[in-house]
């Protein structure tokens, strides 16, 4: 296979995988926003009602970048917004870490897991968000019109 | 090309905002009408029985320590035998005891009513309080 064709088709995986999770972790957090809300108010970082705020909008904006990943005329916009939300994830997770928080992630919803116990297996699924994030953005960019 | 990229993103920003608020208002109308569990009590009405209440905290001592419901008695499973004292000390007959947790799938405060209510069989109601610490949250 050309070396061209291999690219194409390393970015065609890494889309799906990352539309993918963002769709699917959008859709989780919107069957419980209140659940949400209490994971986002836990990270200590913001009030009461910025939490409640992100955690309305938030998922809705992981689903439509998600989404717009696969339509041509967004997919460099859409790129930027996972790139600066992974951004925003990583660093909530690790200020969470410094401060020893023990909390869940709400990364995905009402899961249980708490990121002191996990946070090196959060770590490095956020940090691999924010490659894929990256990869896509740098690949849009270079793409012709 | 980034003049590009942002105004896409500000396009996908304002696409998600009207689908937020329809979907916020819905889901708060509904959660509010969540069916409350066996024995449990919401903030509101444990709020209006005013004095007559003793709050417990069944979290680990840490987060006890860190912030609690002002008034509120530890007592949690792990140290129950040295906090019990403390417990009925702060407790007087007529009082509602409301325990709680931290809120959404803990179960600490179900257990610690429970063995106040087999093992103290104080004469007082015992409830558990609904969404636990995160429904006090909102109210800090």
């Amino acid at each position: 296979m050309a070396p061209a064709k291999i690219t194409l088709l390393v970015l065609l995986v890494l889309r799906f995988a990352l539309g993918g999770v963002f769709i699917y972790a959008g859709a989780s957090k919107i069957v419980d926003a209140q659940a949400f809300a209490r994971a986002v108010h836990h990270f200590q970082l913001t009030p009461w009602t910025v939490s409640v705020v992100v955690a309305v909008y938030l998922p809705w904006l992981e689903i439509l970048a998600g989404l717009a990943l696969f339509v041509r005329r967004l997919a460099l916009g859409a790129s930027l917004a996972l790139v600066v939300m992974s951004a925003v994830f990583l660093i909530a997770l690790s200020t969470a870490w410094a401060r020893g928080l023990d909390i869940s992630c709400g990364c995905f919803g009402k899961e249980e897991h708490k990121i002191q116990t996990h946070f090196p297996q959060f770590f490095l699924r956020d940090a691999a968000l924010l490659a894929a994030a990256i990869t896509l953005f740098i690949a849009e960019i270079r793409r012709p019109k | 090309m980034i003049a590009r990229a942002l105004r896409q993103l500000a396009l996908l920003l304002a696409l998600a905002l009207p689908a937020a608020i329809v979907s916020g208002a819905i889901q708060l109308k509904w959660q509010a009408a969540l069916a409350l569990g066996e024995n449990e009590v919401t903030l509101e009405t444990a709020r209006s029985w005013g004095d007559k209440i003793v709050w417990v905290d069944a979290r680990p001592r840490a987060k006890f320590e860190r912030e609690h419901i002002p008034g509120a008695v530890l007592l949690n499973e792990d140290e129950w035998v040295r906090l019990v004292g403390p417990f009925l000390d702060e407790w007087e007959p007529g009082k509602n005891i409301v325990v709680y947790c931290d809120g959404g799938s803990c179960d600490a405060s179900h257990a610690v009513a429970k063995r106040i209510k087999e093992e103290l069989q104080v004469e007082s109601p015992v409830w558990v309080l609904h969404d636990g610490w995160d429904a006090w949250l909102p109210q800090k």
